[in-house]
């Protein structure tokens, strides 16, 4: 059990210095933060779901698996910069270890959903939405191994109608680009 | 082990980048809506349900964890067809698509092509074409790579939800 928590610190300190060759995504939301011309929230869990002794341990673990959502918003007003700042986006994603789940929409109006890590353990979760007339959007959810199927099995404990978010969720999203 | 579990997803991917080269260009032309699903995806939907008890839903489950991505791409631009219509063909006579059938649909031509798979009901690639042009209709092309039974690929259709995707519950299989 040592070995394997040293190993895996190990790994994680490997990571964190070979990522510093170029700009990770989270140089970029630090980055940005500096930047009024950017919309940014961050929402740490314990806002989003209280800790509660209602939850069996397995639900606490759940919430626990997510540590924060951060939002990066760009409402347009300059070109220019739209298009750098979606490149410098693009670049960062198409790189850094992130495999992207899907993507959909035009050359004009597009959303693009990436993950990081294991299909079972997630780290990270990116959703990068672009309008050439509107602006960007790109939201962020990190965690440490979150598990999509423990998630929705948790949204189910927690209110039957958000059960629709197995598949409902996901229609919803397409329908959108009708 | 490792070792040979990252070879193999090296060979993995630099086979995927070379079979995705051929309708790439979609992705980005003006005028062309594009969907794209990744096979990460696929294993993710398919573990949302794991412990489904509906044999319905567990066919479901089968038929997506065995996709290994899916392409759609539509437009309404005269340009943009005829790009999809020369690509299409050049496509599926230089892999050796065999056709499954085509229907005229609404005086739309819809034509399916594949690639043979395991045994006779399944197929290792599903090509779908639209042509639109002559009634000012969407274009569409839908591509199809992984394990397919053809006998569940209405069920993609109905998955997808995609402009022109209703045409894939016309796959009969004889």
């Amino acid at each position: 059990m040592k070995a394997l928590k040293l190993s895996l610190i190990l790994l994680f300190i490997a990571t964190t210095i070979s990522c510093n060759n170029k700009q990770s995504l989270q140089e970029y939301y630090v980055d940005s933060k500096e930047n009024d011309k950017f919309i940014m929230v961050d929402l740490p869990t314990s806002l989003i779901a209280p800790k509660s002794e209602n939850l069996s341990e397995d639900q606490q673990r759940v919430i626990a698996s997510v540590k924060k959502v951060n939002l990066l918003a760009y409402s347009m007003k300059d070109t220019s910069f739209y298009n750098s700042e979606t490149e410098k986006v693009k670049g960062i994603l198409s790189g850094d270890n992130y495999d992207e789940l899907m993507k959909l929409g035009t050359t004009e109006q597009r959303m693009r959903i990436f993950i990081k890590g294991n299909e079972d353990a997630i780290d990270e979760v990116v959703v990068f939405a672009q309008d050439n007339t509107k602006g960007f959007l790109l939201a962020r959810v990190l965690g440490d191994n979150m598990n999509v199927a423990d998630m929705v099995r948790f949204a189910e404990t927690m209110d039957t109608s958000s059960a629709a978010l197995n598949t409902g969720g996901f229609e919803g999203i397409m329908d959108v680009f009708k | 082990m490792n070792k040979l579990v990252i070879t193999l997803m090296l060979v993995g991917l630099s086979f995927t980048t070379f079979a995705q080269k051929s309708f790439d260009q979609f992705e980005n032309m003006k005028d062309v809506t594009a969907m794209v699903m990744n096979q990460k995806m696929f294993k993710l939907l398919a573990k949302m349900d794991l412990d489904s008890k509906d044999p319905e839903m567990k066919s479901y489950i089968d038929m997506v964890n065995s996709l290994e991505d899916i392409k759609v791409f539509s437009t309404k631009s005269a340009y943009a067809a005829k790009q999809m219509r020369g690509e299409f063909t050049t496509y599926k006579t230089s892999q050796g698509l065999e056709q499954l059938m085509s229907v005229k649909d609404d005086g739309k031509n819809v034509n399916f092509y594949y690639k043979p798979g395991k045994s006779d009901d399944f197929v290792s690639e599903f090509l779908m074409f639209i042509d639109g042009e002559n009634n000012n209709d969407d274009t569409v092309l839908i591509k199809i790579t992984g394990d397919i039974d053809l006998k569940e690929i209405g069920k993609i259709a109905s998955s997808i939800n995609f402009k022109g995707s209703e045409e894939l519950n016309n796959v009969k299989v004889n």
